[in-house]
């Protein structure tokens, strides 16, 4: 009863009560008439505000009583008009001394750019729509200093690492968090298998947003930017707002958009094959993995080697130039009677770049209808369809996007605003499973076996499946290397995503300087998957079939308080008082069946062998948080802010955290406007910020529980056997969130009448108490746990140089630079601990080593004398080092971006270049098609000899001579991992595009408000210029997945590159 | 006021709906058990089967350097192991079973609810482990393990002091099974239950200490009083019996294959480990006479490996090198198609052809001498059913042999030796049936074994001491097939069997005299650092080089 009241008191209180207010609308223009686009309009002495249209037409709801509007617009000089009696209040701006600009800041509070102490990048809407690339993350690359993205594979869906100055956890999530229209946006990378069985490429969540559908993005990348999100916003945050989000600050009565583009995919690269030799070993053919074998009958050692073959293997290579077919194996005998024994000729064929030439289209189609339906109320739909299909066959993305944004104004002056977004989506791709140097190291690749195809097979003419039981038949003895082209056709992994999420919030302003709002969001996805193997291949022989179901809900509810007075006519103050309620729910469900019954029928009850598990987690995070922020005149700003969180995966004493932040912002422009005159400098600002935040672990690592197995063994006589065991995690009741604490200064100016704008930060993140998942030595009788100790540091540039070379009535060029590097250190881990594998292998991975960067890579060196000469072995060939070191450091010296847009009348030529400045990587491609004797540069002549450079045992210099195929075999190629490190420098053509809009007075007898053609491209020529030039590799793969490795290439599926045409058209 | 009030009505709902967004008490997994849920015949079937895993890979590493199996990992004994190599032994014995062993332990001595059998048997499993690892490792952490965080770093014990700890364990589990009490049952996978059986076991593993230690200072009276109660019959074989079970090959499931390791390793769709030349020639060519169980230890796929082209037998065109001018087998040893001590070249397609494991101890095929692979997915042979022989009656015949004709323990050395191989022959025939496919006309008949006996016993009536103790080493290094761990050991106190087949590669280095220590304890534990391959357990008192 007591319940209900309230209830009622509630509805009451929403109905019954008017508060006066009234709403102010007007146009934007400048000097010209011209309207100004995104100007701002903001309700003096508050965060009410909204920015101009397209057509320059603002409407803004205001509170009745004397109030003052400002209007602010880049490059213009802001003006403040307080309202009178009209509710039509016109602005013209004049270029002129200030410059503002209004950012969408944390809790998406919209405030002017120049009152922050802290860095923020704003991308809009035209930098997002209508890009070839499907992923809202890989849109980003390039356009945000401080801002490291990479995709994992060029297989469409694939996932998108990003991370943001720096990783500064260890081993926990380094990944940013995602806030979409002011509610947390799950982003995992979820995959039922680990990198290491193929679970690289799986898809990130942010998949699930349409980028066609996105109308702003903000990046707040340091602590003192990220503070009220708590700790999930550590990594920084990406603030995405939808049109269906920002539908408030509509004005126009209709708008219907609508947009078409088809895009071409294909491999960016094909790595060039030699020639001369085939199929084979020291020189002679016959059905090794390698091409190290005869050369082909065309070439003039061919001859030669002929008249000196004593013993040509099964191949049988003859005079003739023929071999014998290599299916002819006794088991293939009643499969293909006609193949065994059969001659064929031994000559080079093409069959990878055949395989890898393919091309895929996508195809993507959006709508948007915006509809104003009264003074207040506007609604929006959205609607946008993708199928983009990879450059291999069977690799496709379709994802249907629905989106509704509604914001009405109460009678009872409750602002009342929705959005709901239900996605869908299915993925389909073949298996990539990495590999060192041959077959997949735990289940299927379709990579691996096509890229080390003898050059002398023919692909696509020699079967591929047996016609008697379906399985794969390949050229090796034992039948023990899938067919790539089996493994296409008999092995997928299928993902489904429903997703919806969503708000629904609430304003009211209590008094002129007093705001309440309150928001819940949901954010809840299934996501099932499907990995299928059919029987008869040779890596997983009797087929597997294993499905997932996972379920995520995050409920986030935040009430705030807002508050601003302008205490004397120099200073102001606002801020907010708020809590926030965020429970995440993972719910996981898996199937595992092996040993298929019927060849090539995918359901569970036609395996034989099945196993299930389940899994559930709950995190729940209370936080409460308070914002000051004090501005004197208009040209010193100061903000604090702090947050308290409660976390539920800790235990009770360590559960709850503070972390406080502030900033500092002057403008000594606005301070002396005198500074100004000269137009050399135009605006300064200086900034500076510290931040701190904390990290939390995942759930259920503080307290012990009971090892348990079911069917761990069954004996002889049928007897089933289960398990107890101590279990080898040892939970860690002392478990405390980690800390991190940021300091960073910028300075921002507009310079030279503005045609050159740099914008610089320097920041210094320190992290400690750092939750590591750290293995113990078993000796402690557990072999894992979680603990906090490590410390380290990331300090690092980011800037960004703005130049307009050109600008007149028609005709604007602007230059962009962006400039990123991040130094990071491990500064310790914990008592006797020297170093920590961050991701990867025990003896090939990631390292967190102090003194070293972090993700320093270590793997299998050669034998060195003191000198560092390699120590050659009696049989003519390096030596192996038994200890492991140190190879190569992933992380890049320095990113830079240059982004060049040309503006000429109705047409717009954008292109950005990318620089990635060192950062090392482990290349399986490039060594092992050089190793294998593959690769272009292998073509030479093999029958000369080779003496290795080194010193033997004795120290003398090295006088063993080797055969060239022993040399690079295990010299060059596979043998230790130290030679198969590479410098990832690459600069790439990141995205052209050229669009055409056609001129206003051109539409004006048509209904089409705009329309536009787009040409564009991405990653259309790129070079690594220290790989070998044959591999035509492109570095910028994570073949560790998403999270916390880099620097690896295990043949996980080569990049891509897009290009096509875009139409877009306004009703 | 008023319409403050209403307004924190408004936030009363939001808080008083939102209780299950503020409960914070979500500490135990939901996904597991708590530790008071434990089960003790639970944790002794975890035991059991962690034990099985244990042995079987320090018997799989241990193999290699004695040529039981071929050394492929590396050309020389310094390269051919890594310290990652013995991450999973290091694993199994310190996170796996000796902290549940405790536990086993601590439950079965809960005051007022003793289960003697269940903590003796602890006990005995204990203290094989740690003197196990000891003859891998030498010094190695004891007094200071199984600690979690608060002891990060367990320091190395002394060797001798590990060993005698072991000692003093199987003592007090002598006392446990003397007492009685419920018997453990068919929950004892090694006896079902019989405490006389582990009573043997108990003596046996006394044996085997004194033997080991017998150049430190084992006792020829203490051996003497252990005589009347050890292991001489093979129905008192202390082995780990494998399943049939086969679940999801390749697929990579948690959940165990039951079957014989070896018998997964090579009788599914891979070729798993080359076998040992020297082993197999040892069996088939050495002594003119073939030994009886040589078709039940190898399976031939190939019975013609000289006709296997240059690519996938590159050996057969490369004649044989100078410092394989002794009794040797080179590239093959005849039609059995191992590997050379050391050869690590890269594999060829030879899966389906190189000789395997054979239905002794693995599992597998008998070898009717007709060829053809065996890679038909778990279809062949004993699909392995086969045994773990960690401490069998013929063993205890050759420890007493040994300790007869060198330390003067009771008996006549002559028939221990005898005894022994007859013990081993008798064992590995039973597994004939294990066979259905076998051809019974091949087993070997009682002439074949006399006559191999026989042979034995006179080359041994014809040898001086030495020659004596070369020849019982030889035939317990025979008759360990499956156990590398006594191998590796009798090999390092006694120097035999002598004339084994040197690494391909000449100019060798020397011997592997204990293992790496495992990457896991050299990278996690603040106190280890490496050691070298050649330093000496303490019980190795020979001179550094007198093996190669």
């Amino acid at each position: 009863m007591k319940k209900l009241s309230l209830v009622l008191t509630m509805v009451l209180f929403c109905l019954g009560i008017t508060i006066a207010q009234r709403t102010i609308t007007g146009t934007v223009t400048d000097d010209t008439g011209e309207s100004l686009i995104g100007a701002s309009v903001l309700l003096k002495s508050s965060s009410i505000g909204t920015v101009t249209d397209i057509e320059g037409s603002y409407s803004l709801e205001i509170p009745d009583g004397d109030q003052t509007l400002v209007f602010s617009y880049t490059g213009y000089a802001a003006q403040e008009v307080a309202v009178g009696a009209s509710n039509v209040v016109n602005m013209v701006l004049s270029e002129g001394l200030e410059l503002s600009e209004v950012v969408v800041t944390g809790l998406g509070i919209k405030r002017e750019k120049k009152a922050l102490g802290y860095a923020v990048t704003t991308i809009g809407s035209g930098d997002v729509n209508l890009k070839p690339e499907s992923d809202v993350g890989r849109i980003l690359r390039g356009k945000v200093p401080g801002v490291n993205i990479t995709s994992t594979s060029g297989l469409a869906g694939s996932g998108t690492n990003i991370i943001i100055r720096g990783y500064s956890s260890i081993t926990g999530d380094n990944q940013p968090l995602f806030v979409v229209d002011g509610v947390p946006f799950n982003a995992d990378t979820n995959s039922d298998r680990g990198f290491d069985a193929g679970g690289a490429t799986a898809s990130s969540r942010f998949l699930d947003l349409d980028p066609n559908s996105i109308a702003e993005i903000s990046i707040l990348k340091g602590l003192s930017a990220t503070v009220l999100y708590g700790e999930a916003g550590r990594n920084g945050v990406v603030l995405v707002t939808t049109k269906g989000g920002s539908v408030g600050e509509l004005d126009k009565k209709m708008e219907i958009s609508v947009s078409q583009s088809i895009f071409q995919t294909e491999v960016a690269g094909i790595p060039e094959t030699q020639k001369n030799y085939g199929n084979g070993w020291q020189n002679d053919a016959s059905n090794a993995f390698s091409n190290w074998g005869a050369p082909f009958n065309n070439t003039p050692e061919f001859q030669t080697h002929i008249n000196g073959i004593t013993n040509g293997g099964r191949y049988a290579l003859g005079e003739d130039g023929n071999i014998t077919h290599p299916y002819t194996f006794t088991n293939f005998a009643d499969a293909f009677p006609d193949i065994k024994d059969s001659r064929i000729p031994w000559v080079a064929q093409d069959a990878v770049a055949e395989f890898l030439g393919g091309t895929g289209l996508v195809n993507n189609t959006s709508l948007n209808i915006a509809n104003k339906l009264s003074e207040g109320t506007s609604v929006n739909f959205s609607y946008g369809y993708l199928n983009d299909e990879g450059f291999i066959p069977n690799n496709n993305l379709e994802r249907h996007n629905f989106g509704t944004g509604l914001r009405t104004n109460l009678s009872n002056g409750v602002e009342l605003g929705a959005t709901f977004n239900y996605t869908k989506s299915t993925r389909n791709t073949p298996p990539a499973t990495p590999i060192f140097s041959s077959n997949p190291i735990d289940g299927a690749s379709v990579f691996s076996n096509v890229l080390y195809t003898p050059i002398s097979h023919d692909l696509y003419g020699w079967p591929n499946t047996n016609p008697l039981d379906n399985s794969s038949v390949y050229y090796r003895g034992g039948n023990d290397i899938t067919h790539p082209l089996w493994t296409l056709s008999n092995i997928n992994d299928n993902e489904k995503v429903d997703r919806f999420f969503g708000n629904v919030n609430l304003g009211y302003q209590i008094t002129d300087f007093l705001r309440a709002s309150y928001r819940v969001g949901i954010d809840g996805y299934t996501q099932t998957q499907r990995y299928t193997i059919n029987k008869g291949g040779s890596q997983v022989p009797d087929g597997a079939m294993n499905t997932s179901e996972r379920r995520n809900l995050i409920i986030d509810q935040t009430a705030n308080l807002i508050y601003n007075a302008n205490l004397t006519t120099d200073w102001s103050i606002d801020g907010i008082l708020g809590v926030n309620l965020r429970r995440e729910d993972r719910d996981r469900v898996f199937a595992l069946s092996t040993e298929q019954f019927v060849y090539n029928l995918f359901t569970h009850e036609n395996f034989i062998q099945h196993s299930n598990f389940s899994l559930n987690r709950v995190e729940n995070t209370i936080g409460a948080y308070g914002t000051v922020s004090a501005g004197f005149k208009n040209f010193l700003y100061l903000n604090f802010q702090g947050r308290n969180d409660w976390t539920s995966t800790l235990e009770r004493d360590t559960r709850s955290i503070f972390y406080p932040s502030g900033s500092l912002a002057f403008i000594p422009t606005d301070a002396f406007p005198n500074i100004t005159a000269s137009e050399m400098i135009n605006y300064l600002k200086l900034r500076v910020g510290y931040g701190t935040s904390a990290g939390y672990p995942n759930p259920y690592q503080t307290r012990n529980f009971l090892g348990t197995q079911t069917r761990s063994f069954v004996t002889d006589g049928g007897t089933v056997l289960n398990t107890n065991t101590v279990d080898n995690r040892f939970g860690n009741p002392d478990l405390e969130p980690e800390r991190h604490t940021e300091l960073e200064i910028g300075i921002e100016g507009k310079f030279f009448k503005r045609r050159i704008g740099i914008d610089i930060s320097l920041y210094d993140k320190q992290s400690k108490d750092l939750i590591i998942d750290l293995e113990l030595d078993p000796s402690t009788g557990f072999s894992q746990s979680t603990i906090n100790s490590a410390k380290m540091q990331n300090r690092g540039i980011e800037a960004s140089l703005n130049i307009i070379p050109v600008s007149t009535n028609n005709t604007q060029w602007t230059i962009t630079g962006n400039f990123t590097k991040n130094v990071s250190e491990i500064i310790s881990i914990a008592d006797g601990i020297d170093k920590v594998l961050i991701s990867g292998f025990n003896n090939l991975g990631n390292f967190a080593i102090p003194g070293e960067p972090y993700g320093i890579i270590e793997g299998s060196r050669i034998l060195r004398n003191d000198a560092g000469q390699p120590i050659i072995g009696n049989a003519g060939t390096y030596q192996q080092d038994p200890e492991q070191g140190i190879i190569g450091d992933p992380n890049p010296d320095f990113i830079f971006n240059i982004i060049n847009s040309v503006n000429f009348k109705g047409l717009s030529f954008r292109f950005q270049f990318d620089w990635q400045q060192g950062g090392d990587i482990w290349g399986s491609t490039a060594s092992t098609l050089t190793g294998r004797g593959i690769a272009g540069e292998t073509g030479f002549n093999r029958f000369v000899p080779v003496i290795v450079s080194g010193v033997k045992a004795d120290g003398t210099p090295n006088d063993i001579q080797i055969t060239a195929n022993r040399h690079y075999w295990e010299d060059t190629g596979v043998f230790y991992d130290e030679n198969r490190m590479f410098d990832a420098t690459t600069v790439r053509l990141r995205e052209v595009s050229l669009s055409y809009s056609l001129p206003k007075s051109f539409l004006e007898r048509t209904p089409f408000g705009s329309a536009s053609l787009t040409l564009s491209g991405q990653n259309l020529w790129y070079k690594a210029v220290n790989f070998p030039d044959s591999i035509n590799f492109d570095p910028e793969v994570l073949s560790l997945g998403v999270g916390n490795g880099q620097g690896f290439d295990f043949v996980t599926g080569p990049t891509a590159k897009r290009y096509g045409a875009s139409l877009s058209f306004t009703f | 006021m008023n319409k403050l009030y209403k307004i924190l009505m408004v936030f009363a709902i939001f808080l008083g709906s939102s209780c299950g967004l503020t409960d914070l008490d979500h500490l135990d997994d939901p996904n597991k058990v708590t530790p008071d849920n434990a089960e003790i015949s639970l944790f002794f079937n975890a035991i059991q089967l962690n034990f099985k895993d244990f042995f079987m890979a320090a018997s799989d590493q241990t193999m290699p350097v004695v040529r039981m199996r071929a050394m492929t990992g590396g050309n020389t004994y310094n390269n051919a192991y890594t310290p990652v190599s013995f991450n999973f032994i290091w694993n199994r014995a310190y996170s796996d079973l000796l902290p549940d062993i405790d536990q086993l332990i601590s439950i079965a001595e809960t005051p007022g609810s003793e289960i003697p059998t269940y903590s003796g048997a602890g006990k005995i499993l204990k203290a094989y482990t740690l003197m196990t690892l000891v003859d891998l490792f030498g010094k190695v952490p004891l007094t200071e393990i199984g600690q979690g965080v608060s002891l990060p770093s367990p320091k190395a014990d002394d060797q001798a002091m590990v060993y005698a700890s072991a000692l003093s364990l199987i003592d007090a589990a002598i006392v446990d099974f003397n007492t009685s009490s419920a018997p453990i049952g068919s929950n004892d996978l090694f006896y079902g239950g019989d405490a006389s059986k582990w009573l043997k076991l108990a003596s046996t593993l006394k044996l085997k200490y004194l033997v080991t230690t017998r150049l430190v200072g084992g006792s020829a009276s203490d051996i003497n009083g252990l005589i009347p109660n050890l292991i001489t019959s093979i129905e008192d074989d202390f082995q780990f019996k494998f399943g049939t079970t086969r679940t999801n090959v390749g697929a990579g499931n948690a959940n165990a294959d039951s079957r014989h390791n070896n018998y997964q390793r090579q009788y599914e769709n891979g070729a798993g480990r080359y076998l040992s030349n020297y082993y197999m020639w040892s069996l088939s060519e050495e002594k003119g006479i073939t030994d009886p169980r040589l078709r039940y230890y190898f399976y031939r796929q190939d019975l013609e490996p000289e006709l296997a082209d240059a690519f996938t037998l590159d050996c057969n065109s490369i004649p044989r090198p100078l410092h394989y001018n002794g009794p040797y087998p080179w590239c093959t040893a005849g039609s059995y198609w191992g590997r050379d001590h050391g050869d690590n070249a890269g594999i060829p397609p030879d899966g389906d052809r190189r000789t395997v494991h054979g239905v002794y101890p693995a599992g597998g095929s008998f070898d009717n001498g007709l060829g053809g692979s065996v890679q038909n997915s778990g279809a062949d042979g004993g699909k392995g059913a086969g045994i773990a022989p960690i401490m069998l009656s013929s063993f205890t015949h050759f420890m007493l042999a040994e300790a007869a004709l060198t330390m003067g323990v009771t008996g006549d050395a002559k028939t221990y030796l005898e005894d022994g191989i007859r013990q081993s022959i008798a064992k590995v025939m039973t597994f004939g049936a294990m066979d259905s496919k076998a051809d019974a006309s091949l087993f070997p008949t009682m002439e074949d074994i006399d006559a191999y006996v026989n042979l034995v016993s006179s080359n041994y009536d014809g040898a001086d001491d030495a020659g004596k103790l070369d020849i019982i080493i030889k035939e317990y290094h025979i008759a360990l097939w499956g156990n590398g761990i006594e191998a590796y050991n009798a090999y390092r106190r006694t120097g035999y069997p002598s004339g084994m087949q040197p690494t391909k590669e000449p100019n060798q280095d020397a011997f592997t005299r204990s293992m790496f220590y495992p990457a896991d304890y050299v990278n996690l534990n603040a106190n280890a650092s490496q050691k070298a391959v050649t330093d000496q357990v303490f019980w190795d008192a020979n001179p550094a080089d007198f093996i190669q």
